[in-house]
């Protein structure tokens, strides 16, 4: 009796995880939002993001050649792999003209009598200007010009000296992500935030779906039902992302640090919570179509509120909090400390507590939602 | 057809169009108070305006005098604020590790001692980079502490050998330099990021409304109706059925002007014409787009999948965050596929770079561009209107 019980729950488990299947490799539309949207703005993104650094920014130095120093200062920068020299200009109108026709990102401008100070021992005075509408390129031009202003700045002292020996070295080391690639610092989160949103968008798709056409699953337990459904689109995503994280990764070079089972650890209870929320909001659409009309809106704040794009302390700390609500958020910040930085599950201790609160919440969201979808 | 029978087609179309809003409650929401909601949400989320002080270790292994100056140094640098003393590297690599901190700044054992003897000590700041936003601000102020620490330590050095102060500057810095930060000298991210989000809801809302409003038509079966409601005039029925949310996204356009130039105060250096004009041309092309994509798969969930995933994927190939010149070269193109990508450069032209307006025509000329698109989809987009193999598909 027992072991018939047995059997007849796992057969029901079955044909519920059959039908989902089903329902998602047999509709163009739900096919194209839950396998095939992962690949297309993965590859999308990563191909954006795929130049990694900038450098050799064009800039203009105020000056011509007849100066030695000035001559220096444009070698220096050319050295320099952030900046370049792309033109020399009489004076700061000429330079703004060339900064609104989008040739230049910034301007230096040595003092006039710059060569006359440093050789009667005045100290020289040189102006950095960087265009700050864009910061990327704000922040490549500034660095650019003082290191290559700091190098010269040593020269000379051992000009005058013979020798020097400068107080203090200052150094900079970027660990887990050496040129501050910009693909390496946003790929790993979007890739987690395409899985949430696709799967929210399709599963309410799928839902709406069901209800419009009137279809039941051939259960009678909600629970059940969230089962099946869950194991469905755990298959499915256990495939695309693992293809995502593992070969995406390395055709990109995005860092894997992470231990493979530490990273399991991570994307499980993920990728469950995501998909049970899934099926708990997946009740409220009222169409096939509404889900993305619903939730097309919501990728750019999930992505903000995670804090993996501009750091937390860049907005109020209670938004921060109340994103945690959001699957997307903690797996975020998991994702990167295990996967890009190596760190242990115990350093990710509580990003992992509240995944699998989330997990227990929304499964009984998922399994409230599913009641109306019994047979 | 006379001019008088089109107007009034088109004004029939707009009714009706106006009606259809007044009556679904989904319509409104999605159309009106979503997107309202998504631009309040990120005027709260922006609402900071600077980074805060983020959160650097410090392993102080020398633990003198001078090490604890430095310390302090780092302390009173208002974008690491937050600095925590560690005991050791071992402490710190965990922090880092979880995130706890951004980086860790290392003063290596003997410190002072080099200092007072006249050698080169080295200060090492070990950033995590995993989050490139907060590796160039904490570098920064850890950069400057540092260094201007060891130019106090260069000053002293040459005053202790006689030098007056003018020339013990000169000593230690041959040159000196100031930087600027041109168009912002607040640094003010709010006011460069905010406007790129705000103007992607725009976007996705012109695209989003314009699908729907002829999207479902097909869907519902009443394409034939909308025509017939402009007295089957194709352009007239257009026309009308877009004045409705036309008029909506004109308001949305407006309540991010207000937000951002009135509550957040961001500058307006060039020409509001100018800016004006480019958020009329730039609503137009996205709708233009949403019926080219209608007509072109003559499905509604379809066109809501790619007209969405268009409007989406215009942030990054737009070049606001990660500037075009550092893009892969044959990516670089595809920058121009996008009329956001067009808007963004007129928006920072005008509003932050105060160029002349005549630069910012070729902006508005691209993207008039795009509004030529139902052109050459109009016949095809009156046979999917009118022909029942289209209705009713999902």
């Amino acid at each position: 009796m027992i072991s018939k019980n047995r059997f007849s729950i796992l057969n029901s488990l079955f044909s519920i995880f059959r039908e989902e299947w089903r329902s998602v490799w047999h509709d163009g539309g739900v096919m194209l939002i839950v396998v095939f949207a992962l690949f297309i703005y993965g590859i999308s993104y990563s191909l954006g993001y795929g130049g990694e650094v900038l450098s050799e920014v064009p800039i203009a130095v105020v000056g011509g050649d007849d100066n030695a120093v000035n001559q220096r200062i444009v070698s220096m920068f050319n050295a320099s792999p952030k900046v370049r020299v792309a033109y020399r200009v009489g004076d700061i109108e000429e330079a703004k003209q060339l900064l609104a026709e989008r040739k230049i990102w910034g301007v230096v401008a040595p003092s006039p009598n710059l060569e006359k100070d440093i050789l009667s021992a005045r100290q020289g005075k040189v102006a950095i200007l960087g265009d700050a509408s864009y910061f990327l390129a704000y922040r490549e031009v500034v660095e650019g010009a003082v290191a290559a202003i700091q190098q010269l700045n040593d020269e000379i002292i051992i000009e005058r000296n013979g020798a020097y020996t400068p107080p203090i070295i200052y150094e900079q080391r970027n660990l887990f992500n050496p040129s501050l690639g910009y693909g390496i610092f946003v790929m790993p989160a979007i890739i987690l935030l395409i899985v949430q949103q696709t799967a929210l968008i399709g599963v309410g798709m799928v839902s709406a779906t069901r209800r419009e056409r009137g279809l039941r699953y051939p259960s009678r337990s909600p629970l059940a039902i969230t089962i099946g459904r869950t194991l469905a689109y755990l298959a499915i995503y256990a495939l695309t992302l693992g293809f995502m994280l593992t070969v995406h990764y390395s055709l990109f070079d995005y860092p894997m640090r992470g231990v493979w089972w530490r990273c399991v650890a991570v994307v499980a209870p993920y990728l469950l919570a995501v998909i049970l929320l899934a099926q708990a909001v997946g009740s409220l659409f009222r169409h096939r179509e509404s889900s993305i009309l619903w939730l097309l809106w919501l990728s750019v704040p999930f992505l903000l509120v995670s804090g993996a794009s501009l750091p937390r302390q860049a907005f109020p700390e209670w938004l921060y909090i109340v994103g945690r609500v959001v699957p997307s958020s903690s797996a975020v910040e998991a994702w990167i400390a295990v996967q890009s930085r190596g760190a242990s599950l115990r350093d990710v201790a509580p990003e992992l507590t509240t995944l699998w609160l989330l997990v227990a919440i929304y499964g009984v969201g998922a399994v409230v939602a599913n009641r109306s979808q019994s047979g | 057809m006379t001019l008088k029978r089109f107007w009034s087609g088109v004004t029939a179309s707009a009714r009706r169009e106006a009606e259809r809003i007044a009556i679904n409650r989904e319509y409104r929401s999605v159309m009106v108070w979503l997107p309202l909601a998504v631009i309040l949400f990120f005027a709260v989320f922006f609402s900071q305006e600077v980074v805060g002080s983020l959160p650097v270790a410090v392993v102080d292994e020398d633990n003198s005098y001078l090490s604890c100056r430095l310390v302090s140094m780092l302390r009173a640098s208002h974008e690491v604020a937050e600095v925590c003393e560690v005991a050791d590297m071992a402490e710190a690599r965990s922090k880092l590790l979880s995130g706890e901190v951004v980086g860790v700044v290392e003063i290596p054992n003997g410190f002072a001692q080099a200092i007072l003897s006249g050698v080169t000590s080295e200060v090492v700041y070990y950033d995590s980079g995993t989050n490139i936003s907060t590796a160039s601000l904490s570098s920064k102020g850890v950069q400057t502490a540092v260094t201007s620490f060891g130019v106090g330590v260069a000053l002293q050095r040459a005053e202790v050998g006689g030098a007056m102060p003018d020339e013990a500057m000169a000593q230690a810095l041959p040159i000196g330099f100031t930087t600027y930060a041109l168009f912002n000298p607040w640094l003010n991210y709010a006011y460069y990021v905010a406007p790129c989000f705000w103007v992607l809801i725009l976007v996705i809302a012109s695209m989003l409304s314009t699908i729907y409003a002829v999207g479902s038509e097909l869907r519902s079966a009443t394409s034939v109706e909308w025509l017939r409601s402009a007295n089957g005039s194709l352009v007239g029925a257009i026309m009308g059925k877009l004045f409705p949310t036309t008029l909506l996204l004109w308001l949305l356009s407006a309540v991010v002007g207000v937000l951002l130039f009135g509550v957040f105060g961001a500058p307006m250096r060039g020409s509001w014409a100018v800016l004006v004009l480019g958020v009329v041309v730039l609503i137009i092309a996205y709708q233009a787009v949403a019926l080219a994509t209608v007509a072109m798969t003559a499905s509604f969930r379809l066109s809501l999948s790619l007209g969405g995933g268009y409007s989406v994927l215009a942030f990054t190939f737009s070049g606001v965050t990660f500037p075009t010149m550092a893009m892969i070269g044959w990516v670089q193109p595809f920058t121009m596929l996008f009329p956001y990508t067009y808007f963004m450069e007129l928006y920072i032209d005008q509003a932050v770079r105060g160029v002349e307006w005549w630069r910012s025509m070729q902006d508005v000329a691209a993207m008039l561009l795009f509004c030529l698109l139902p052109l050459f989809v109009a016949g095809r987009l009156k046979r999917v209107a009118v022909n029942r193999k289209y209705w009713g598909r999902l």
